[in-house]
């Protein structure tokens, strides 16, 4: 009916009620505005952060205040935006908005200036250039630096200067090298190390008499792996680089700490989309680092899969047996009209409900029903529940003086264990490959075995204010010495600062305290201890 | 042609024409296998509603009190009765300031003397229990008082637990008029200061002083505490009085008068104390006398009982337009019936118990609600509740003393706290209100749902307004003159919408579209506004265009010519926003004095309602991406269903395309179109993580397009994860998420059942 309807080749005047069909059109077009809008959006925000951006080095009109600190009359760092303020100027003939331009830079190099984007006035900015042999360097910790390298101060003591041919040779391999090696390290620590805690912990729990010889020979073999573990470690911070950052200040860095580096400011084009593409595949297929701030998300991806491919087993055959059932089956009358009605209607029924439902049966119910009758050796610590304590009321009540706390603060440590617990079991049915994330045990005097709360937490029967009153742990029969307690780190580091003194992490600790303080050699990553660089490896 | 010989022997003769036991069997297995399952099916959707109903129930039920056991106490004057923590020791004070306590387990009685430092030992003609601190505070004869604590401790033998009690008597302050007795003696304590108030027989009339003693503090920590001053209240108060109670900021003094009045005095600094206010709680009635009063956990609010049995609560609070805070009627509970001889109010929750007559009532305050009432068939004379609110002392007039256990974990629930207006303390009238947590111990959570319904209708309302016009006329377009090439390409990008998940839209609503629209709201006004003007009027001239120039464009194809005039028209209407906004929207700026165009400032102004980046403006919006879908497909569906025979003959009759959709199409697809409209409703109605980012889940109420609101199901997001199981919280946001899917099964129902309706109206055709 388009372009042979009567109206448009037998009439010259209008037909009645085009200016509706107008209006019709208009509303198409919104709506595909807003489809391809929101979608370009998204894209347009998106992509760009995996662009390797262009290191500029940008000198301020003299006199200007520099945001960074202790560099002179130089941003150095990646442009990030453009944008616009309105500033209301007071002149003699009345009030007038002036808009002004301010460009924002990503400085890095958050151990030596505490901050990470500056914003500069675009007024103020003298020149813009871009000095081509700076590095980006992606560190483990502290995000990017940008820098001049000077020399390696390879493990025999010798050095390499940046100048020399062999350097940037040398730098790739030492790298490649140290990539290999992480990826051994986390090989020791998350299967082997996890695998003796996982069956550390079935022996624990067991009543079996002959448990302790194995215990003995587990736990043998976990010096071993250990003593491996601390010595590639050791060999991931032997050779070190030595680098300028923008503003002159020297700064060493174990290469074991770099995560890739690159020159941004000589890639060609067709580098540039190399490494486009290769940032968009590390986002795609890295773990996440740096409490949430840096690598990559695939744990969430990897969830998301795993959650829709469980719910379409347990789902689909539910639904097609359903509506075989009354299609075909129930006798068709007003009863099986009025299920069809409300099947239809759950469709619309909004998601949370369900998710309220879940909650309160799956989780509370069951879940701690299958712990007290299946897993009650390891409450109040739950496995499918959320680990109701043994004596009771520990959960935060209003008006509840003495347990206002504790439930709270638990449930940080019990989600971390339930985590475990359930990866264990998984493992167990054979539904996981992977072994259970269990951190390195770590030696004696570290933080993480003399923090109070951690042991007790585990045994039975304690009350909430045996936790908080500050008794060392007891070691528990069987030698058990790694808990599941530093999954903390992983879980609330990010966003609840105000956690953070209690974690039993230093390295977290001093990363917080970073961004206050300015000039941190303090907290320089050589002098804490080996094992917290890698809270997350 | 094969021969029978060749054919299986299954296959010939008569069992040619029977069917294989194993596809019997599998055909009967699968019969009552579906059947079973379908019944399943239909049973666990049941069986949710049970669960929930279940998990709601809780929060309607009163209050079960049982009476567990009595104790027979020597024949004494027992002045007051106070309890452990758990309820398991109650003491009672003697005359002659020695103790006795009672065990609930045991039943034992046994006679604990204090040791007072005095032979020989003082004797106590006022004694007073201070509910708050667990104080006893007894006056003697001879104008000085004692404190005494009852240091409860607990331990643990034989998995039982001990309760002892080790009574600490303080030595003696001297109070008011050395020498003479005192009558009445009361005392609050707050950290820094410490109040005693006294009334002694002076000459005819009353003397009542009081001692204001101070903590010194040091950077060792709390000091002792030393007398600051002394006043004599006497001349404050018209009249004799004969009660009074100190609350536990220890800044005021609540004195009644045998004539039914109330004096409420407060502190002024270290100079003194003045007279805040006098009211009279029972001047209505005949008898005004007051026969009891006690604050209720808080010390915000006094219960108040008259002689003939009346029962109301007067609460602080600042009335409208006051600076002062002062004592206001807030509750009137139904009569008691008989003289009230005590209140016991609990360390818990707002609930108190009144006795006297033969009768004991629990009720609760906040909600106006008795939780529980019987006659008993003796005279309570006082009494005392645990401080975790699960078991009550009460000692009749033959010296018996009664135990009761209560199992009331939802006080502070019902019909009226979940959905009428209720008079919290503190406020000045009665509201609906959400605030489940609060900061002290003795805040109260207010579980009004009426804010969070409000809430998810504002947003329903605003994102309809904008998603229904853009999904109705999209849909109308698309199915009837839009050229068929392009509605195969035009449909799906349409229901792509559909598929970005709604946390996506609320992370984008929230960090990228609400900062946008804060500061372009006259931007916007203006493209809402001119769009629709600019279509129409292209749409005017173009029709009066000669056949020369139509003929360019078909029917069919104006959406491609509507995109870059859609998009230019739009930028420059946008672009027109800032000089809109400094003609339209100038406000006088109070730094300045100047005249600036601001909408942000204009809005608070004009209207008197508040302006928040996060309002339903951006909700309803970015609702639209996750309804226009819906609303669309299923209208393009239905319009797309009209018979083909309606619109040839409709177009065979002279009927331009307009008139042929407007007349013949939508009437007849009207069905559809409702059901569309409905099941985008229930989407509205339940979305979660867009309201939840970008509202600001403030739970107000007000239509205030430019304020956020917070819904029922963004409410369950934000506080299921922090609510303790079984709590009240918990169980009224189950009720949330019923009331939640209520709402939606009603729309939905009410669509389907509309939809075959209007199906069977239109089937002639």
């Amino acid at each position: 009916m388009a372009s042979d309807s009567p109206n448009d080749l037998t009439r010259t005047s209008a037909a009645p009620g085009e200016p509706f069909v107008w209006i019709t059109a208009m509303g198409l077009s919104i709506g595909l505005l807003m489809v391809v809008g929101l979608l370009g959006i998204i894209v347009a925000n998106g992509l760009p952060v995996f662009w390797p951006n262009r290191v500029v080095e940008v000198t301020l009109k003299p006199g200007v205040a520099n945001p960074v600190p202790n560099a002179g009359d130089t941003i150095t760092g990646e442009l990030v935006q453009t944008r616009t303020k309105r500033i209301p100027i007071l002149g003699p003939d009345g009030t007038s908005i002036e808009d002004q331009k301010e460009v924002q830079f990503y400085i890095g190099n958050k151990d030596a200036y505490g901050i990470n984007f500056v914003f500069a006035n675009r007024a103020d900015i003298a020149s813009m250039q871009e000095p081509k042999d700076i590095y980006r360097i992606e560190r483990l910790e502290y995000g990017i630096a940008f820098g001049y390298p000077r020399e390696l101060v390879l493990a025999n003591g010798s050095t390499i200067a940046a100048q020399s041919p062999e350097f940037s040779k040398s730098l790739a391999a030492l790298v490649a090298e140290t990539t290999a090696r992480r990826h051994d390290i986390e090989q020791i620590e998350k299967r082997d190390i996890g695998a003796i805690n996982t069956r550390l912990t079935d022996l624990r729990v067991s009543s079996d008499k002959n448990a302790d010889a194995e215990i003995a020979s587990l736990n043998a073999r976990y010096d071993t792996l250990a003593a491996e573990a601390r010595a590639l470690r050791a060999e991931q911070s032997a050779n070190t680089l030595v680098y300028a950052t923008p503003t002159g200040v020297e700064r060493r860095l174990p290469i074991g700490d770099i995560v890739s580096y690159s020159l941004p400011n000589q890639l060609g084009l067709l580098q540039q989309a190399g490494l486009f593409v290769h940032n968009i595949w590390n986002f795609l297929s890295e773990d996440p680092r740096e409490a949430n701030t840096e690598g990559g998300i695939f744990p969430a991806i990897f969830g998301t899969f795993v959650m829709t491919l469980l719910m379409s087993v347990a789902v689909v055959p539910f639904g097609v047996i359903a509506a075989i059932y009354l299609r075909e089956y129930a006798k068709q009358g007003l009863f099986v009209r009025s299920v069809r009605i409300a099947v239809n209607n759950l469709a619309g029924v909004p998601s949370i409900v369900f998710g309220v439902f879940g909650l309160g049966f799956f989780v509370y119910f069951v879940g701690g029903t299958i712990d007290s009758l299946l897993f009650s050796d390891y409450l109040p610590t739950p496995t499918f529940g959320t680990g109701r304590h043994p004596l009771g009321g520990i959960h935060p009540r209003p008006h509840d003086r003495s347990s206002r706390h504790c439930g709270h603060r638990g449930g940080h440590g019990r989600r971390a264990a339930r985590h475990a617990r359930g990866l264990a079991l998984l493992r167990r049915l054979k539904m996981a490959n992977h072994p259970p994330y269990r951190p390195p045990r770590i030696a004696s005097g570290h933080p993480h075995r003399s923090h109070p709360r951690h042991g007790s937490r585990r045994r039975r029967g304690r009350s909430p204010h045996a936790r908080r009153s500050g008794q060392t742990r007891p070691e528990p029969p069987g030698g058990l010495r790694v808990s599941v307690f530093p999954l903390r780190a992983q879980i609330h580091a990010p966003r609840l600062p105000y956690l953070r003194p209690r974690l039993p992490i230093a390295g977290l600790r001093s990363r917080k305290t970073n961004g206050l303080c300015n000039h941190s050699s303090a907290y320089s990553s050589r002098c804490r201890p080996e094992s917290c660089r890698y809270p997350h490896s | 042609m094969p021969t029978h010989e060749n054919l299986p022997e299954h296959a010939t003769g008569q069992n040619r024409f029977r069917t294989a036991p194993a596809t019997l069997f599998m055909d009967r297995f699968m019969t009552v296998a579906i059947k079973a399952g379908g019944a399943l099916v239909i049973t666990s959707v049941l069986g949710i509603f049970v669960f929930i109903l279940l998990q709601i129930w809780p929060l309607f039920a009163p209050a079960s009190v049982v009476e567990a056991r009595n104790i027979q106490l020597p024949d004494n004057n027992y002045s007051i009765i106070g309890i452990d923590e758990w309820g398991a020791l109650p003491f009672l004070m003697e005359p002659d300031g020695k103790m006795l306590t009672a065990d609930f387990e045991t039943g034992e009685i046994r006679k604990i003397p204090i040791d007072f430092g005095e032979n020989p030992p003082p004797k106590f003609t006022a004694t007073t229990l201070n509910k708050r601190e667990q104080d006893i505070i007894l006056g003697t004869n001879d104008g000085r008082f004692f404190m005494v604590s009852p240091k409860y401790s607990s331990s643990e033998s034989d998995g039982r637990q001990l309760i002892t009690i080790n009574p600490k008597a303080s030595p003696a302050e001297p109070i008011g008029i050395p020498g003479q007795p005192v009558q009445t003696i009361a005392y609050g304590e707050s950290g820094s200061q410490k109040l005693v108030v006294a009334i002694q027989p002076d000459g005819d009339t009353n003397r009542i002083s009081a001692s204001l003693y101070k903590r010194k503090r040091s950077l060792m920590g709390a000091g002792k505490t030393a007398l600051a001053a002394s006043f004599d209240l006497t001349p404050l108060i018209p009249g004799t009085p004969s009660r009074i109670i100190v609350p536990g900021t220890a800044d005021s003094v609540i004195a009644t008068t045998a004539d039914g009045k109330v004096h409420y005095l407060v502190q002024n600094g270290d100079s003194g104390f003045s007279l805040a206010q006098t009211f009279s709680p029972f001047s209505d009635l005949e008898n005004p006398e007051i026969a009891t009063a006690a604050f209720l956990f808080g010390d915000v609010s006094i219960v108040f009982g008259s002689e003939s049995g009346a029962n109301r609560i007067f609460s602080l609070y600042y009335p409208e337009g006051g600076d002062k805070r002062l004592f206001g009627l807030t509750h009137e509970f139904p009569s008691l019936g008989a003289r009230p001889n005590f209140i016991a109010s609990t360390l818990r929750n707002k609930a108190f118990l009144l006795g006297g007559g033969n009768a004991l009532s629990l009720r609760y305050s906040t909600t106006d609600s008795i939780r529980w009432e019987q006659g008993v068939p003796y005279d309570p004379v006082n009494a005392v509740i645990s401080g975790k609110y699960q078991r009550m002392a009460v000692l009749d007039s033959e010296n018996k003393l009664h135990f009761f256990e209560i199992h009331d974990p939802h006080a502070d629930s019902g019909w009226k706290a979940l959905f009428g207006k209720v008079w919290y303390e503190g406020s000045s009238a009665p509201k609906w209100e959400w605030q489940s947590t609060g900061g002290s111990d003795d805040f109260e959570p207010k579980y009004s749902l009426i804010p969070l319904i409000f809430g998810t209708l504002k947003g329903t309302l605003y994102a309809m307004v904008f998603a229904v016009p853009i999904a109705l006329l999209a849909a109308l377009y698309t199915s009837q003159f839009l050229d068929p090439g392009s509605r195969a390409m035009i449909k799906p990008v349409m229901e792509i919408m559909a598929s970005l998940p709604s946390v996506v839209l609320g992370f984008l609503a929230a960090i990228y579209i609400a900062p946008l629209i804060e500061d372009e709201v006259p931007s916007l006004l203006l493209v809402a506004a001119g769009l629709p003007i600019i279509a129409a009027s292209i749409g005017f001239v173009w029709s009066r265009l000669p056949i020369e120039f139509r003929k360019f464009i078909p029917a069919g194809r104006e959406w491609i010519v509507f995109l870059p005039v859609l998009l230019g028209s739009g930028a420059f209407l946008w672009s027109l926003g800032p000089a809109f906004e400094a003609i339209a929207f100038a406000v006088t700026d109070p730094a300045t004095g100047q005249r600036v165009g601001d909408f942000r400032a204009w809005w608070p102004a004009a209207t008197g309602s508040t302006f928040d980046q996060r309002n339903s403006l951006v909700v309803g919006f970015m609702m639209g991406f996750a309804v226009i879908p819906i609303i669309f497909t299923i209208t393009e569906d239905a319009l797309s269903n009209v018979p083909k025979s309606l619109l040839t003959a409709s177009m065979a009759c002279g009927a331009s395309r307009w008139q042929t959709a407007l007349r013949i199409v939508l009437p007849t697809a009207s069905a559809g179109i409702f059901s569309a409209l409905m099941i985008g409703l229930g989407r509205a109605v339940g979305e979660t993580m867009i309201v939840v980012m970008a509202t600001g889940n403030t739970p107000i109420m007000e239509w205030n397009i430019f304020s956020g609101m917070r819904t029922l199901s963004a409410n369950i997001a934000v506080e299921l994860p922090e609510a303790p199981h079984h709590s009240t919280l918990y169980r009224t946001l189950f009720l949330g998420a019923m009331v939640l899917f209520l709402l939606t099964f009603a729309v939905n129902t009410v669509a389907e059942i509309l939809r075959q309706r209007l199906r069977e109206k239109f089937k002639t055709v």
